[in-house]
Order: C-alpha cells, then sequence, then structure tokens
C-alpha cells in the first residue's frame, strides 16, 4: 500500500476483507425498507437502495424531501422508525454515529460541521482514529508516547490540506475561514478519518462558484481513485458531472434511480422539481 | 498577619484545584457541571470520615461511619469518591440527556446533596457541619501556628503541580484536541467517531477526583465542613474563575482562581469593616456577577485565553498534482493483499 | 391520625403556584433557548413590588396584578437590553446561562439591600377556613388555587386559539422547523419572554402569599422546583409542565408529612431522577423526538 495514500489504508486485515469488503455484486451500503417519522411527519417513507464500493451515488429532491434525514439515519444521528442500513455488512441502523464512523462511514453536515475554535490542522487530527495519546491512559504517558505517531498523522494532513488548496490556512481558526473552506476542512476531515464511504450533504451549498467549483474536482479527484461516495446537492450540473447513479427523492420517497441522462426525461422527476421548490 | 495571609494562599491554592477540575469539564470538555462544588464537598466529607475516626456515641456530633487513617489516605480517599460520584452523576446525566438538560438536572442533584445532608442529622451531622477534622502530621511536628501553616502550604503546593502536571498532559495530548473538539462540536465528533458520552463521562471521573481532592486539602486544614459551605453559588464562583482566567488555559485558570477566590471572596475580609457584613456579602456577590458579566462581554475569552496550537512538526509533503497515478490505494476492492 | 389527604391540599397549593412559574420557564426556555437561572430571582423581585404595593395601601390582588405586570416588563427588559444583545455577541448557551447566573445574583442581592435580609409578608385579611373534605384552605389559599387554574386555562387558551400563542408552540416544539417555516424569531422571543415573566411575576406573589413570607432567598430556593417540574414534564411541554408541577407540588406535601419536612424536597428530586431514568425526555416529551436522546 502506498505510504502517502490519502484514501483507504483500510485497517482490514486480508484475512476479514474477502467477506466484508464487498465483492463484486455484493453493495459496500445497503439501505433496506428505511422509515422515518416525526410525530405525524414521515421524512422518510420505505427507502431502499445499495451502494457499489467506489461508486459515486446522488441523492437529490426538493426541499424537504427527506434526503438531509436519510443520511443522518445513515450515520447513526436519527434512529429510524423502521429499516436496516447495512455498511459492509454490518447493521448499522440504530446505532450511534461514531460506530458507524469507527467502520468507515464517515459524514459531513449541511450547516456547521466544524470545529470553530480548532485549527485547521486541529480539525483534521480529531478525525484520526485511533490515534496514540487519544485514550487517557496514552494522554497520560506523555508526549513521548505519541510524538511519533501524531507528527506521521501531521505529514498525512499537510498533504490532504495541499489537495485541497488549504495549506495556508493550517494554523487558522476554523471559524475564520470562509463558509467553503470550512466545507474543504469537513472533507479534509473526512479524509483523515480513513474511510471507506464519505456521505456528504450539500457539500456545495452555499458556495462562490470557484470554490465549488474546487470542491466538485476535489471529489471528483476522491472518487477516481476509488472512494465510494453519496452525495445530497442541489446543484444538478455537479451531480450530473460526479455521479455514476443518481436517487431522487420527493416527499420521503424515492421515485427514481438511474443516470441523470435517463432521469432529465423522466416525467415524475421534473414534475417533483417543479411542484416542490 | 502572616497566619492570615498564608491562610489565604492556601484557600488560593485549593481554590486553583477546584477550578482546574472544573476547567477540565467546563473549560475544555464543555460539559456544564453545575454541581461542581458538590465533588468539592464530597471530597472534603470523605477526608473527614477517613481521618476523624469511629463515631462514639458520646462524642457531640454524629456521623454514619467513620475511621482514622494517616495522610495521604484520606486525600487519596477523597479523590477515588469524587470520582465514583463523576461516574455515578455520569451515567446518571449524561449519557442519556440532552445537554440542556444536563445543566438543569446537574444543578438539581448538587441542591439534592445540601438538602439530604442538612435533613438527617445522623448522616454528616447536619447542617451544624462536622468539626474538629484533625489536620495530617499536625501532633508529630511541633512548629506552632505559622510554622504549620507554611508546611500545609508546602503540601497543598505539591499536590497542585502533581495535579497540573496530569492535566497539562491531557490538554496537550491528542485527547485533549478530542475533548476541544467535543466543547465545540458533539455531533461532529461524535461523525468522526469518538464515543461522545464515554469521553464526558471520563471527563466528569477525572475533573470530580480533581475537585474532591480540593475539598480535601481545604477540611483538613480548616478542620470543620458544614452544608452552608457548598450551595450553589460556590458553583458560580467557580466558573466565574474559569472564565475570568480563561477557559481552556491551566495557567488562566490558577490566575483567575487567584483573582475571584483569592482577591473578591476571601481577600474582602482584609478591607476595613464597613456597614454590616450582611451589606459586604451582598457586595462581594454583586461585583462578582459584575464582572463576569464584564468579562462574558469584553473579554469572553478571559485574562490568559486559551493557546492557539500551530504546527511545526512533520514537514510539508512534495505538492502534488490532484491525481497521481496508482498514488492512492482503491478502497474496499480487496487490493490490500500485500 | 391520617394526615395524607389534609396534606394533598397544601399539596395543590403549592402546585398551584408552581403551575404557573413552570409553564413560564419551560415556555420560555423551549421558545428562546436560553435557560433563564435568573428566572427565580425574578419571582423574588416581584414578590416584593407586591409588597411595596401594599405598604402603599393597594389590596394584594391588585399588587399580584402590578407585580405580574412589573414581571412581565423586567423580563422583555432584560431580554432585549441585556441577553439578546449578549446572544448577538455570539455568546454560547453555556455563556448564556452563566449570564442569568450573574443576573440572579445581581437581583437577588439588589433586593436584600433594598429590603433587608429579614423576611416581610403581605397583609392578608379574611380569616376562617374553608372546608373540602378533609382538606381545609384559607381564603387567600384558595384564591391563589383559582390563580393556579385560571393560569392553565389561560395557557391552553392562549396557545391553542391565538394566533401568536401556535406560534410560540411551534417555535417551543422545534426551533430549527418553526424558523424556517417563516415565523418571526424576534417577535416569538419578546412574546415568550414577556409571558414568562408575567407567570413569573404571577407566581412569585402566589408564593409569598402561601408562604406567608417574602424573603430574598425565596425565588432562588424555588426555582429547584420549577426545574424539577419542567424537567419532569419534558422540557417545552406545556402540559407537561403543568403535569409536572401538580406531582412535584404534591409529592413535596406528601413526602414532608410522610417522611418530615426536611426530606420532602429530596424525596421530589429522587423521584425526577428515577422518571429521568426510565424516560429521559420526560413524562409528556413525544415519543418520536429523534434528537431527544443522544
Ligand atoms: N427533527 C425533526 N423533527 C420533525 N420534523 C423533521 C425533523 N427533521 C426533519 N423534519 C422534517 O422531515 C422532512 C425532511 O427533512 P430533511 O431535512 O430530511 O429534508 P431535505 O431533503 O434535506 O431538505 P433540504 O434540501 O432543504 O435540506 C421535512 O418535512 C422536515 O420538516
Ligand atoms: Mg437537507
Amino acid at each position: 500500500m502506498p505510504e502517502n495514500s490519502v484514501v483507504s489504508q483500510q485497517q482490514v486485515p486480508a484475512a476479514v476483507s474477502p467477506a466484508s469488503a464487498g465483492q463484486d455484486g455484493e453493495p459496500l451500503l445497503r439501505v433496506a425498507g428505511l422509515t422515518v417519522r416525526f410525530g405525524g411527519v414521515v421524512a422518510v417513507d420505505d427507502l431502499s437502495f445499495g451502494i457499489m464500493p467506489g461508486t459515486a451515488v446522488g441523492l437529490i429532491g426538493p426541499n424537504g424531501a427527506g434526503k438531509s434525514t436519510a443520511l443522518k439515519v445513515i450515520g447513526g444521528e436519527v434512529k429510524p422508525t423502521s429499516g436496516a442500513v447495512l455498511f459492509d455488512g454490518v447493521n448499522l441502523a440504530g446505532r450511534p454515529p461514531h460506530v458507524a464512523a469507527r467502520h468507515g462511514l464517515i459524514r459531513t453536515f449541511q450547516l456547521g460541521g466544524e470545529f470553530a475554535r480548532l485549527s485547521v490542522m486541529e480539525n483534521l487530527l480529531v478525525a484520526v482514529p485511533r490515534l496514540r495519546g487519544q485514550s487517557i491512559w496514552g494522554a497520560l504517558a506523555g508526549r513521548r508516547w505519541w510524538a511519533a505517531a501524531q507528527d506521521a498523522e501531521v505529514r498525512r494532513a499537510r498533504d490532504v490540506l495541499s489537495r485541497l488548496d488549504l495549506t495556508d490556512k493550517c494554523d487558522a481558526y476554523a471559524r475564520d475561514l470562509s463558509g467553503g473552506q470550512r466545507k474543504l476542512v469537513e472533507i479534509g476531515r473526512a479524509l483523515m478519518a480513513r474511510p471507506k464511504m464519505l456521505v456528504l450533504d450539500e457539500p456545495m451549498a452555499g458556495v462562490n462558484r470557484s470554490l465549488a467549483r474546487h470542491i466538485e474536482e476535489a471529489l471528483k479527484a476522491l472518487r477516481d481513485e476509488g472512494l465510494t461516495l453519496l452525495l445530497v446537492e442541489h446543484e444538478l450540473g455537479s451531480v450530473e458531472r460526479l455521479c455514476d447513479r443518481v436517487i431522487v427523492m420527493a416527499e420521503g420517497r424515492q421515485i427514481a434511480d438511474g443516470d441523470m441522462g435517463q432521469l432529465r426525461s423522466r416525467e415524475e422527476v421534473l414534475r417533483a422539481y417543479l411542484g416542490g421548490g | 498577619m502572616d497566619y492570615y495571609l498564608l491562610t489565604v494562599c492556601i484557600y488560593v491554592v485549593v481554590g486553583i484545584i477546584a477550578c482546574w477540575g472544573l476547567n477540565l469539564q467546563f473549560g475544555e470538555t464543555g460539559v456544564l457541571n453545575f454541581a461542581a462544588v458538590l465533588f468539592v464537598a464530597v471530597g472534603a466529607y470523605t477526608a473527614s470520615l477517613f481521618s476523624l475516626g469511629h463515631p462514639t456515641p458520646a462524642s457531640y456530633q454524629q456521623y454514619f461511619w467513620g475511621t482514622s487513617l494517616p495522610w495521604p489516605l484520606p486525600w487519596l480517599a477523597a479523590g477515588v469518591a469524587g470520582g465514583a460520584l463523576g461516574l455515578l452523576v455520569g451515567l446518571l446525566v449524561l449519557r442519556r440527556l440532552r445537554g440542556d438538560y444536563q445543566a438543569m438536572v446537574l444543578l438539581v442533584v448538587s441542591t439534592m446533596g445540601t438538602y439530604l445532608v442538612s435533613a438527617d442529622p445522623g448522616l454528616l451531622n447536619g447542617s451544624i457541619g462536622l468539626a474538629s477534622i484533625p489536620a495530617p502530621f499536625k501532633s508529630e511536628l511541633h512548629t506552632g501556628q505559622v510554622g504549620y501553616e507554611l508546611f500545609y502550604l508546602g503540601l497543598s503546593v505539591v499536590t497542585a503541580l502533581i495535579i497540573f502536571e496530569v492535566l497539562r498532559r491531557i490538554n496537550a495530548s491528542p485527547l485533549g484536541r478530542v475533548l476541544r473538539a467535543v466543547r465545540e462540536n458533539e455531533q461532529a465528533a461524535e461523525a468522526v467517531g469518538h464515543n461522545v458520552a464515554a469521553t464526558k463521562l471520563m471527563v466528569m471521573v477525572v475533573g470530580g477526583a480533581v475537585a474532591a481532592l480540593a475539598g480535601a486539602i481545604e477540611v483538613q486544614f480548616i478542620g470543620a465542613w458544614a452544608p452552608a459551605g457548598w450551595t450553589y453559588p460556590e458553583t458560580f464562583g467557580l466558573f466565574a474563575a474559569v472564565i475570568v482566567g480563561g477557559r481552556g488555559n491551566l495557567g488562566g485558570v490558577a490566575v483567575g482562581a487567584f483573582l475571584v477566590q483569592g482577591l473578591f471572596l476571601e481577600g474582602t475580609v482584609l478591607l476595613p469593616n464597613f456597614g454590616n457584613p450582611d451589606v459586604i456579602g451582598a457586595v462581594q456577590w454583586m461585583s462578582l456577577a459584575t464582572l463576569i458579566l464584564l468579562f462574558l462581554w469584553f473579554r469572553p475569552q478571559g485574562v490568559i485565553p486559551e493557546r492557539q496550537r500551530r504546527f511545526r512538526e512533520g514537514q510539508p509533503g512534495p505538492l502534488r498534482g490532484l491525481l497521481p497515478a496508482q498514488a492512492f490505494a482503491r478502497v474496499g476492492r480487496g487490493q490490500q493483499n500485500a | 391520625m391520617n394526615l395524607v389527604l389534609p396534606s394533598l391540599g397544601f399539596g395543590i397549593i403549592t402546585a398551584s403556584t408552581l403551575l404557573p412559574a413552570a409553564v413560564g420557564f419551560t415556555l420560555q426556555f423551549s421558545a428562546t433557548g436560553v435557560l433563564n437561572i435568573a428566572f427565580g430571582a425574578q419571582m423574588t423581585f416581584a414578590a416584593f413590588i407586591a409588597y411595596v404595593c401594599t405598604q402603599a395601601g393597594l389590596s394584594i390582588w391588585l399588587a399580584l396584578a402590578a407585580a405580574a405586570v412589573c414581571g412581565a416588563l423586567a423580563s422583555a427588559l432584560l431580554n432585549r437590553f441585556l441577553l439578546t444583545p449578549f446572544a448577538r455577541r455570539g455568546t454560547t448557551f453555556f455563556g448564556m446561562v452563566v449570564v442569568t447566573i450573574a443576573l440572579a445574583l445581581l437581583v437577588e442581592y439588589a433586593v436584600e439591600l433594598i429590603w433587608g435580609p429579614l423576611p416581610v409578608s403581605y397583609p392578608l385579611t379574611a380569616p376562617g377556613l374553608v372546608h373540602v373534605g378533609p382538606m381545609s384552605f384559607t381564603h387567600s389559599q384558595l384564591v391563589v388555587l383559582a390563580i393556579g387554574v385560571v393560569f392553565a386555562i389561560g395557557t391552553h387558551a392562549l396557545l391553542r386559539y391565538t394566533r401568536a400563542g401556535k406560534a410560540i408552540r411551534a417555535v417551543a416544539d422545534n426551533r430549527d422547523l418553526a424558523r424556517s417555516s417563516g415565523i418571526s424569531a424576534q417577535r416569538i422571543t419578546d412574546l415568550a419572554w414577556l409571558v414568562s415573566g408575567l407567570m413569573g411575576g404571577a407566581a412569585g406573589v402566589m408564593l409569598g402569599i402561601s408562604l406567608s413570607s417574602v424573603s430574598y432567598t425565596m425565588g432562588d430556593t424555588f426555582l429547584l422546583e420549577i426545574v424539577a417540574a419542567a424537567v419532569l414534564g419534558g422540557v417545552g411541554q406545556v402540559y407537561g409542565a403543568m403535569l409536572g408541577a401538580l406531582v412535584i407540588g404534591v409529592l413535596l406535601q406528601e413526602s414532608a408529612i410522610v417522611l418530615g419536612g426536611a426530606y420532602a424536597p429530596i424525596s421530589a428530586f429522587a423521584v425526577l431522577i428515577l422518571v429521568l431514568l426510565i424516560r429521559p425526555t420526560g413524562i409528556l416529551a413525544g415519543a418520536a423526538k429523534a434528537k431527544g436522546v443522544s
């Protein structure tokens, strides 16, 4: 495995990986019969889909369609009323978010996902899984115990930052960055967590055009490196360029599934968009 | 006067330690521990029970149990008790409740403690409180009052230094960074794989043990402890010190504790007596409240703000293009058969 | 002699006082997101305003009304000139709590400086007891009870039938959601502070009447019971707060009889903790509130 890999460095032992890492024909993420009710509102209604490893899938739909809620369930923040979330062979439905993250499923937030009063570098380092010195005993053992491990991660983080064009912001507090730069920090942080899959909630919303382009490029690069992506985004152009396949939701239900070209001609998709916003 | 100054010094050291405990919870991790003073009290009562000896029916004070152990065992017992309380309260409050509930329930728990001790005279001598708590080595050392206070101050300072080193290591480590991440954004900390509930539980235990040690040091010095000394405004005094000094900065918190605990709360006794003591008390608390408001408005980061961390170690790698061929492993495709 | 039933009467009186306080507290908290520790001190302040009014010759009931209005105004001003500016400066939730604690100390000790540390009391006339089965009430207790009921009905009407009330309830239920559906946050915030100040002011005077004394630490002590009632009912749940007030009020008085006065608050809080262990979002909180447990 190349030493400077940003994306993967999966820690799965070879003996385990064939079964769990998803062979051909076996989706990395499978969502089955997912339903979420908030009181009377059915935010997600019987949603089912699978995502093959190494593919990029878009999830689109008008405001209030239930996209964010679906992502929250996948990430573990919201417990589904019913249904299963199978990631890499494990059912994550109802498990807390850190469990999903430790299995390699990392999600970003639609709004305010950064650690405001941590520097950009620290934002990235926080996400390193099982870093020496993150446990109380490791911390008490002192700098000598964890310094080398941290240095290695700092180098990796610098790589990530240079890929994202954030090198000069390394020591700035995340709260002093622009909205788009914060989104980039979040993506960088997700990469530091050694994800098997990234789940992104509107990474380009409210970001100026050139920075949005930059985020798109970064995501495209990650996709081409084989990282599995699930992307919620309103900017359909970006979705078309990034995603192999698109799922359309409206009022909690999945109304279409296919590639963007096919979807553009489907009437119910157009109606959902025109009707809903 | 020497005598009084030494006394204030010891109080300040005690205040610093208690504030450090709270800083780990509130300043670094963002846990609004409104029961902070309860931990100090538990430490004080534990140290008392472990030094007073068996209760006798003839004694003028009642307590449910007691033994007499040599120093430093009462202090250690206090630390253990504080940690245990942190675990208990943490399990009760932190695991299942939302942040805003947590604060309210902690406030309730703290007040419940005061009521409980006051209500039952057989438990810890009720609202009168415990007295005649022996001071360590006092009978062995023949030094006179000032000499003994110097000795005790030394003992507390050494303890404070040990605690400082423990907390400094936590603060500087990757763990400290996780704590600050939890403070800044719990959901995001969870989303990158940190068990926020377990992390908070940990700081409740460690911070609780530290605060309890402060109580132990204080009680073996003054020799008495009663419920009136640990009502919830005292918790506010601790918060005030952390905010004034600088949340998340151990040195800053020490300065804050010196200013608030030393000058404001203890130091006012040094002032010439004006009017009746009620007025002094009221003016004291009101000026402390004003001080806090001023700080939150003009300098919310405190006298000595949290350090902004820079990373010199780890040279940047050679600048790569976005897509160096084969530089990055593909994921999830069973290619790791190295 | 069996005192359980007679003390039920006291319990109901305590609950009547607790009710407007807990409802006001929970409404304001859930609508504005500020945990207001100064609520108790505001109650004390209003109770002393009523005292001044009675000294000036007003009847206690007029004084109660005046105190409630003063409480509402003070609360609204407080929000406008202290809390909102702090919030605009980006003070965090925790910072805001500390601001309200500071405020509580300021108000409480200002009251002590002005009116002295010794308790005062309202001139309550109308002697004689009214017997209802095994329970007996003084006339003023009955009026307190009536005011409690009026507040319960009034709150219900406000939230159910007025536009402003519906908006408050929507915001209290789910602040982000209500914001995004175009409810003016500033107006609702103002209104919530006004209403909670009114209820807190009235509750302060009612507390003074039922304790038959008014002291500068009164509201602060009572705050814990308010918080307990609000948390028990599920924060943000107005009807939950009413139920919580009833449970805590009755529990306080009953346990005072059964266990002795000193243990009363402990047993009430112990019940609160037990309930929270079983149902972390309070008795009446919506079961499907996904954000509640985490
Ligand atoms: N915590 C909640 N409580 C109650 N209802 C909620 C909650 N969260 C979301 N909803 C409702 O669920 C539905 C789906 O919301 P969601 O945020 O998932 O939509 P979305 O597709 O992400 O929209 P957008 O494009 O605006 O981000 C909406 O009707 C919303 O009002
Ligand atoms: Mg969304």
